[in-house]
């Protein structure tokens, strides 16, 4: 594919994701 | 050095008994003695000069050190902005197309074997995709287009199939060009891909993964059968309103 000439350079830096937060397990679970 | 209390026994001695006569050694030693210390107080006095001088040249050095770091930083910064490089903190999106043969998906070059594709380059090196020329005409980098229907208009026809148009988003260095990019790194987002009697839609992380790594299955378990004319999916499909952010259009 043909892009043409080149114009100009742009740094990306994209924000790291945010790790999900864990769920506390349910009561039921701790027996 | 002899102890005070020696030197002082041998002035009482001195004194207590006139006529002693102190071996002659003595006296050359106390001779030897003073030239020794008068060569160490000699060379002290040096080393306090040179220590002296090291801490003055250590505290130029740190005031050129940083005239020297600002200098290079305002180098960069004044280049910068001459060749008009931009910073974004979202992806730049583009469009490719690939092809879909027995074994998966390939772009012009090469086979993606994931949705994720990171640049290389045969003449090696670093600050990929190389924006100094030493590629050639076609530098290196992971190609995508601005415009989809252009890029659909100029490599396929609306009777088209066994190709996978996708909508890409662009990460690290991005070289962009008139009508398209050269970037770092590239990740498929949402892709359509349309067989010899079939179109399926990838719009999910999950999905768009699993078409670039089974191919075959992926459009057996969700391909419908191909109805009107493919290129209004596709650009309906890949195509969705964006706000671009880029350290150009920021508000002042």
């Amino acid at each position: 594919m043909d892009i043409g000439k080149q114009t100009r350079v742009i740094i990306v830096e994209k924000e790291p994701v945010a790790p999900r937060p864990v769920p506390e397990p349910q009561k039921e679970h701790q027996r | 050095m002899a102890s005070d209390d020696l030197l002082h026994q041998l002035e009482v001695y001195r004194a207590r008994y006139a006529g002693w006569t102190i071996p002659p050694e003595v006296e050359q030693l106390e001779l030897a003695m003073g030239r020794r210390r008068h060569k160490v107080a000699t060379l002290e006095a040096r080393v306090s000069e040179l220590e002296a001088e090291i801490t003055s040249l250590q505290s130029e050095l740190v005031g050129i050190e940083r005239g020297y770091e600002a200098l290079i930083s305002d180098a960069i910064d004044r280049l910068r902005t001459e060749r008009h490089e931009g910073w974004s903190p979202m992806a730049v999106v583009g469009y490719r197309l690939w092809a879909i043969r027995d074994d998966g998906l390939y772009g012009a070059r090469e086979r993606w074997q994931s949705a994720a594709m990171v640049a290389s380059c045969r003449r090696g090196g670093t600050d990929l995709p190389h924006s100094d020329g030493r590629c050639g005409r076609l530098g290196c980098g992971v190609y995508a287009v601005k415009d989809l229907q252009a890029l659909l208009a100029g490599h396929t026809d609306p009777d088209s199939r066994g190709f996978v148009a996708g909508r890409v988003e662009l990460s690290g260095k991005v070289v962009e060009h008139e009508h398209g990019y050269r970037a770092e790194r590239a990740e498929v987002v949402s892709a359509v891909a349309v067989g010899a009697e079939t179109v399926a839609v990838a719009r999910t992380p999950d999905a768009v993964e699993a078409l670039f790594q089974t191919t075959e299955e992926f459009m057996t378990t969700n391909g419908s059968p191909i109805q009107g004319p493919v290129w209004a999916t596709l650009v309906t499909t890949l195509i969705e309103r964006t706000t671009a952010w880029t350290s150009e259009n920021r508000p002042a």
